[in-house]
């Protein structure tokens, strides 16, 4: 939708303009003649002007190729199939058996009258994602053969091949294929490549730790069905069966399947469109005929396209390219309010020949057109390339992520993405210089002719007088109604733009310096106050949007302050050159310029400000992560060192048994193993929140799903003694954390609870629970309740790895009371490991998901998975900050221009200075401490406001976690240098020239 | 062969401007001697090189053959920042277009020179506005140039031009933008300073009126001196 307002929009200001052109031919004449006037000139204008273009396109490449890397998958892992539905056992959502009875509520008749047509294909299938090991035949080991690879978790999946040709739109290549015969199978790509499959090799398959023996009749390529991934994120392969092999595999009877598939009416992308209401009628059918039993609907299609609902990396580019767009547009502001102050004396002839405010202002916009047409162009293609370069990179990072599936990002540029972003940088420049145009049309033909400043108080007073106070009025009522309507976005920006509007009116009765300065101050202090507001931070935590808007707002709460205050930076810098007579005049020409251009000076900084703002902040963050995670790694690791997760189609029972089994391990590295069990617990005085829409769920399920809902887990004295969690409370009969444990593990009637029951969890109903209180638990499995006294709380445990919350009793007490509502039985949900102190953790890892193969149980490095997580973190924000470096050139770029615009506007004035005695030095140094100030004023506004922004992310996010407050302070001053010297080296080559000039020359008022 | 009364002393002064396939020769072998104090008006139709003589005389442009000789010493063999501290030290300009820095204020464009020479700072201050208050503008000392009258910027450019008392003062038609009557006043200001500090003054100008107030009206034609008048 906002692709075709954008090409709309452009389209009609091309048509328009073009339209207008034809009709105007003195305009349009004098206006392409002001384009060729100064060709250098005008290719620094189209630089400044592209930049926005530029940026959009490179963020759009990001998501055309995020939209092509998701397609690619859903083609390659799903294909035809939208639904996936299976039947869950009760409290332990174990996968259960279809039935024919079931199957056949859900036939393609019955959808298709549920859902008025909608679904063009159902298939039965028997599939689990299993252990699978390639093998070879070794008749002197145990089993007949050795493993050679093995890959963890596969999809195995039994298909009735028949049913193929009539399912989804389109016929899969699988059904021209015969089914594989009993005994062998067929392979995916990729499974073959990660194991090194051919046709003719043997594979195990493990299922209930018993491996069944296939051989491999031939590879096929991840098309749909044929690569099948029953997870997303973990699955690595596809292993076809006959259905009955599949059967027999998984123990089931021969009418028995565990899952049908669906397909809607359309092709692999255009059918995910009816999901939502085909997954509705499906259960509806489903939980009217079995209301006794769990069904749960899966969707992965759905949830693949839509990138899990979040934000697109594409999205969060354009974010963070939005503080140097909004730079470009500061830029094209600046160069074109100096080319109208170079052009005064000739709009003001213009103006005396009759040429009307319409007629000049159109001059203007035709000559902009060419130069953001131009830009528009180039730019498009400049951002493609770069965003080229940034997928390049990126790809290089997901193909060398072992926890990643994907091989790299397929980049894709759609023709419509250089489209799109060249009409959104045209609009964005034209609309920038028409606006511009207006603004600087309206002189006065006498004081423009003879080149006079026009007198104070001229201009948009007026306007400015009736506008603002409605746009005062209307901010106003933004703001009540975010307040009314609990919506953080208005809640911020409405006193935002209350405060810039009150303080420019009250500027034109008071002392604009002191509002302004005071409605700029006011909006930092908000930014921050505004973070306490509850729906503010909701907001902020869903997404950056909101973070990057208000820091928008305090860029231009900064820029309010400099620009009203500049005076006083400017005398403290003259201040400095007192005394030393060769810098004195130097000094006092290089502040005249920026002292007396005030407003461009403060575009000017805002430029560096913008951009360098948006490094800071990222950098801030990135920082403050690597602290947090840090200082949190070994609180969230608990004191362990491994954990090895029970799969619920391979358990494991005795960890340590197998390890003794195993060739792979060196079982004396081993210091403990700790099995903890896991079920799923109810408590019965909390009750859930209501559902938002409650005529979505009936009554019936309503009061079975109505409480609270966590799990429970069975600890082992040696967990409670080597365990470092630490309690936020506990009994005062204990003296420490530990007696706490212990006593737990002891004691059945006592049991420990997480952060979540501190009274502040809605979702847990508000519960505190505090040391010495009765709890009461109910088994969701047999119903029965049982009382448990509170022997302390967790302290919240902020990082991403966690074994253990809900309830934590003794495993003797769990085993008695909750092991029916455990998806593992009696087997431990998971063991955590410690090892010896001179064992390397990552080989060891290695060597126990090599013992542990035929099991396929995920195992877990703790620490590793931690700095792996900061890892990808911080490459992705140094993607982030690279693709924001380059808004770094607006800034550094917009300098260029304004520097070589201003030794053009001041030529005259450098040749009096050098008539004067100015030494051709001095003119250097003079333009080089001017320029130098604006780059490093604007560098320091940026930074600081970036370090605000930073405490703000570390007051919202962290500083209650118990992180610390950390500065990248050697990154912050790296960066801020790269960005002075570039700077400097940008506008010494005008200055240079400026110096060059010979002062009969410069004296020379006409070009 | 240089003669010590003369401040100035150019000799077969040549300049060609060159752009493109074009040539013009704007000076063709100009002869001149100024005295110190000597007031001296040049004067001839638009185009004739008045300007460009007066460029070519201060150093502010080059030559393309003859000498110049200032104080006796060759102008345009000297090196650049030995001509630009000459130029601070021993000459003042004024232009018809009154070129003062739109930035610096009336008082700030008058100490400017001062300040480059290395004059402390309330020195330069103090002298910049008794010179303001000599040229009558002793009530507009914090007024940029853009909130005064054409005359009385001239008046600033004149100050300015004076403030380090240099021993010559080049004005490129001084009251062009000028009324008469303020054309008049500026003129009489002239005179009396070059009376009372015995500057030398070379003044371009169109008018006749204000030419015959010099002491010697130099005339060109073609970029060569027609005549050569003592008043």
């Amino acid at each position: 939708m906002v692709t075709y307002i954008i090409l709309g929009l452009a389209a009609l200001c091309v048509v328009l303009l073009v339209l207008s052109m034809l009709f105007t031919p003195v305009q349009r004449s004098i206006g392409f003649a002001n384009v060729t006037r100064h060709k250098w000139n005008s290719a620094l204008v189209v630089a400044g002007s592209m930049v926005g273009t530029t940026l959009i396109a490179g963020s759009l490449v990001m998501v055309d190729t995020s939209e092509r890397a998701l397609q690619d998958a859903a083609f390659a892992h799903l294909g035809e199939i939208d639904i996936t539905v299976r039947a869950l056992k009760e409290v332990t959502f174990q996968i259960d058996p279809l039935t024919p009875e079931m199957v056949a509520t859900i036939s393609l008749d019955a959808l298709n009258e549920a859902t008025e047509g909608q679904v063009d294909g159902v298939m039965t299938a028997v599939e689990r994602d299993l252990p699978v090991v390639k093998v070879e035949t070794e008749p002197n080991s145990p089993l007949g053969f050795r493993p050679v690879l093995a890959e963890p978790e596969v999809t195995v999946l039994g298909l009735d091949f028949a049913s193929l040709k009539d399912f989804g739109s389109s016929e899969s290549p699988l059904a021209a294929l015969a089914p594989p015969v009993s005994g062998q199978a067929y392979v995916s790509l990729s499974l073959a490549d990660e194991l090194e499959l051919a046709a003719g090799d043997d594979i195990a398959v493990y299922y209930q730790n018993e491996p069944s023996i296939y051989r491999v009749a031939q590879v096929l390529e991840d098309d749909g069905i044929s690569g099948r991934r029953i997870d997303q994120d973990d699955s690595t392969g596809t292993v076809l069966l006959s259905l009955s092999d599949a059967q027999s595999l998984m123990e089931l009877e021969s009418d028995q399947v565990n899952a049908v598939l669906i397909s809607n009416v359309g092709g692999v992308i255009e059918g995910n469109d009816a999901t939502d209401s085909v997954e509705e009628a499906t259960r509806d059918l489903l939980e009217d005929a079995w209301p006794d039993t769990v069904w749960a609907l899966r969707h992965d299609k759905q949830n693949a396209l839509s990138e899990g609902g979040g934000p697109s990396t594409g999205d969060i580019f354009l974010m963070v390219s939005s503080f140097a767009i909004l730079a470009g547009v500061m830029l094209i502001i600046n160069i074109y309010a100096m080319l109208a102050e170079e052009r005064r004396t000739e709009m003001g002839i213009m103006r005396a020949v009759a040429f009307s405010r319409q007629q000049l202002v159109m001059t203007f916009a035709y000559e902009g057109f060419v130069y953001s047409a131009v830009a528009s162009v180039i730019g498009a293609i400049i951002g493609a390339a770069l965003g080229a370069l940034i997928v390049t990179g990126l790809s290089e990072i997901i193909a060398q992520d072992q926890s990643s599936s994907l091989e790299g990002l397929p980049l894709t540029i759609k023709p419509s993405t250089l489209l799109v972003s060249g009409a959104a940088g045209l609009l964005i420049s034209f609309i920038t210089v028409f606006i511009t145009s207006v603004r600087i049309s309206r002189l006065n033909i006498v004081m423009a002719i003879r080149d006079l400043s026009e007198p104070e108080g001229s201009g948009p007073g007026k306007w400015q007088l009736f506008v603002l106070p409605v746009v005062f009025v209307l901010a106003a009522l933004l703001t009540a109604f975010g307040f009314s309507s609990a919506n953080g976005y208005f809640q911020y920006i409405g006193p935002c733009i209350m405060l810039i509007s009150g303080a420019v009116v009250a500027g034109r009765f008071l002392s604009p310096r002191l509002a302004l300065t005071l409605g700029g101050a006011a909006i930092i202090a908000y930014s921050f106050l505004a973070d306490r507001l509850e729906e503010v931070k909701i907001m902020i935590d869903e997404g950056p949007g909101l973070f990057f808007i208000s820091g928008i707002f305090m860029l231009l709460a900064g820029m309010m302050i400099i620009a009203f205050n500049l005076s006083v930076v400017l005398w403290i810098v003259r201040l400095g050159s007192f005394g030393l007579k060769r810098l004195e005049p130097i000094v006092q020409i290089a502040i005249a310029y920026p002292a007396i251009n005030r407003m461009r000076t403060a575009f000017t900084m805002g430029m560096f400000g913008l951009v360098l703002f948006g490094v800071t902040l990222l950098t801030m963050y990135g920082g403050l992560l690597d602290g947090f995670i840090t200082a949190n790694l070994e609180k969230a690791a608990g004191g362990f060192d491994v954990v090895v997760y029970n799969t619920s189609s391979n358990r494991i029972v005795d960890l340590e048994s197998e390890i003794q089994a195993s060739d792979e391990v060196d079982a004396t590295q081993v210091a403990s193993i700790m099995p903890v069990h896991r079920a799923l617990v109810k408590f019965p005085d909390f009750e859930r929140p209501a559902p938002d829409d409650p005529d979505e769920t009936d009554e019936e399920q309503r009061e079975d799903d109505k409480y609270v809902e966590d799990s429970i887990h069975g600890i082992v004295a040696d967990f409670a003694a080597q365990q470092k969690y630490t309690l936020e409370v506990r009994m005062d009969q204990f003296a420490t954390d530990v007696d706490a444990w212990n006593a737990v593990v002891a004691d059945p009637s006592l049991a420990l609870v997480s952060a979540r029951y501190d009274g502040t969890n809605e979702n847990a109903d508000n519960a505190e629970l505090n040391p010495g209180d009765t709890v009461r638990l109910l088994n969701p499995a047999t119903g029965d309740i049982v009382e448990k006294t509170v022997a302390g709380r967790l302290e919240t445990i902020e990082v991403g790895f966690n074994v253990l919350w809900g309830v934590i009793v003794g495993t003797d007490a769990f085993q008695q009371e909750f092991s029916e509502s455990s998806s593992r039985g009696d087997a431990p949900r998971l063991f955590v490991m410690n090892v010896n102190d001179d064992v390397n953790l990552a080989d060891f890892g290695k060597d126990i998901e090599k013992a542990l193969i035929s099991t396929g149980a995920p195992v877990r490095v703790v620490r590793e998975v931690l700095t792996d997580e900061l890892e990808e973190v911080s490459t992705f924000l140094r993607i982030f900050q690279g693709f924001l470096a380059f808004g770094l050139i607006v800034g550094v770029a917009g300098l260029a221009v304004i520097a070589t615009r201003s030794v053009y506007q001041r030529r005259q004035g450098i040749g009096m200075l050098r008539a004067l005695g100015f030494q051709p030095s001095m003119v250097l140094a003079s333009l080089l401490i001017e320029w130098s100030f604006i780059a490093l004023v604007g560098i320091l506004l940026g930074v600081g406001l970036g370090f605000l922004g930073g405490y703000r992310l570390y007051a919202l996010f962290i500083r209650d976690a118990g992180g610390a407050f950390t500065v990248n302070w050697f990154e912050l001053i790296w960066i801020s240098a790269v960005v002075y010297i570039a700077s400097l080296v940008f506008t010494i080559i005008p200055a240079l020239k400026a110096s060059r000039m010979p002062p009969v020359e410069a004296l020379r008022q006409q070009e | 062969m240089s003669n010590n009364n003369y401040i100035v002393d150019a000799s077969n002064v040549q300049k060609t401007y060159r752009s493109n396939q074009n040539e013009v020769s704007a000076l063709r072998g100009v002869d001149l001697q100024i005295k110190r104090g000597e007031m001296v008006a040049v004067m001839g139709p638009s185009g004739c090189g008045k300007t460009t003589l007066l460029n070519c005389l201060s150093g502010l442009d080059t030559i393309d053959g003859g000498e110049v000789l200032l104080e006796g010493e060759s102008i345009h063999d000297m090196p650049d920042r030995k001509r630009t501290e000459l130029r601070r030290s021993r000459m003042g300009f004024v232009f018809q277009s009154y070129n003062l820095l739109p930035v610096l204020t009336s008082v700030q464009n008058v100490e400017l020179p001062l300040i480059i020479g290395g004059a402390p700072r309330r020195e330069a201050r103090d002298q910049a506005k008794r010179m303001l208050g000599l040229v009558d503008l002793g009530n507009r000392l914090d007024h940029r140039p853009m909130e005064l009258s054409g005359g009385e910027q001239q008046r600033v450019a004149i100050a300015r031009a004076l403030v380090t008392t240099p021993a010559i003062v080049w004005a490129d038609e001084p009251t062009g933008n000028l009324d008469s009557e303020r054309s008049g006043e500026i003129m009489n200001l002239l005179i009396q300073l070059n009376k009372a500090h015995d500057q030398a003054i070379i003044m371009v100008t169109h008018d006749d009126v204000i030419g015959r107030q010099a002491h010697r009206i130099v005339r060109m034609r073609d970029g060569q001196i027609e005549s050569d008048e003592e008043l």
